[in-house]
């Protein structure tokens, strides 16, 4: 599948499992691949999508408001403080009868244990930047989709401005509705990139 | 602003990532202290039975999550 993508596009994806990561999301969506476009800085998509005025913070932002971001891994002393939790006290307490460290203690012998299990292991490993995260089945079109649109204009390469007109023509997941959310007329977004590229041009 | 305002400030915020966050971290809070206690009481020689009804859920329920773990226990 990724023989052709070229170094730019191959950044794409990585950065695409990089945010999912840190969003701890347990896939890799469209909107993913989204952040990862607009992350690769070296690339012809985020130029054309900052041309277009899309903003990397506000499809940030976008992804947390519609899909949320994953299971807190450990307790917040400053939430906690917002509802009368003195973490701190809570922490001295155990202590006291627990020994130095004894909350982190059972919090990292139980992340060991979880490596072994099923379901929490595989959280707990994504959670901690380990093992493997999937494409969604949108994700997975966007990419089939993106070299598609490069061989229908003649590239014998995949670059970031393919996987935009990928994003664009699949055009139904949470990137496309970011997208659209954020003012982009997705008929002109596909001309400007075609106009920049035009058949067998060498843009990444 | 003292330490006790920005706690009393905070409390009677009707913001709702605030409370949820709280929410999420008293969970994993919640969650450490349960496996901490369910240590001690094993390494003072509790059964499932007893710990499972002292916490108000299920032998199964208790055992099916924490047998097998031994957490302080390892380091004697």
């Amino acid at each position: 599948m990724f023989q052709r993508f070229t170094h730019s596009a191959r950044q794409v994806v990585v950065l695409a499992q990089a945010e999912a990561r840190s969003l701890r999301h347990n896939h890799i969506g469209t909107e993913h691949l989204l952040l990862g476009l607009l992350g690769e800085t070296e690339g012809l998509a985020a130029r054309i999508l900052n041309e277009l005025g899309v903003d990397r913070d506000d499809v940030h932002q976008g992804v947390v408001d519609y899909a949320g971001a994953g299971p807190v891994n450990q307790p917040d002393a400053v939430a906690l403080d917002a509802i009368g939790i003195d973490l701190d006290a809570v922490r001295r307490r155990v202590e006291e009868a627990f020994g130095p460290n004894a909350l982190e203690r059972t919090r990292a012998a139980r992340a060991r244990t979880e490596k072994h299990r099923g379901v929490r292991a595989r959280r707990h490993r994504r959670s901690c930047g380990e093992g493997h995260i999937a494409f969604t089945p949108r994700a997975k079109k966007t990419l089939e989709l993106s070299l598609r649109e490069a061989l229908a204009l003649g590239h014998g390469y995949v670059g970031t401005e393919h996987i935009l007109l990928g994003v664009l023509r699949e055009g139904q997941g949470l990137a496309a509705l970011l997208l659209s959310r954020s003012g982009i007329d997705f008929d002109l977004a596909r001309r400007r990139i075609v106009e920049e590229i035009g058949p067998d041009s060498n843009a990444g | 602003m003292s330490q006790t305002n920005k706690l009393a400030t905070a409390a009677s915020s009707r913001d709702p990532s605030v409370g949820l966050r709280a929410v999420a971290s008293l969970r994993v809070l919640v969650e450490d202290l349960q496996e901490l206690q369910i240590d001690n009481a094993r390494s003072q020689g509790w059964s499932w039975q007893q710990i499972a009804s002292v916490l108000g859920v299920s032998k199964q329920a208790v055992h099916k999550k924490y047998a097998g773990r031994r957490l302080l226990g390892r380091r004697r």
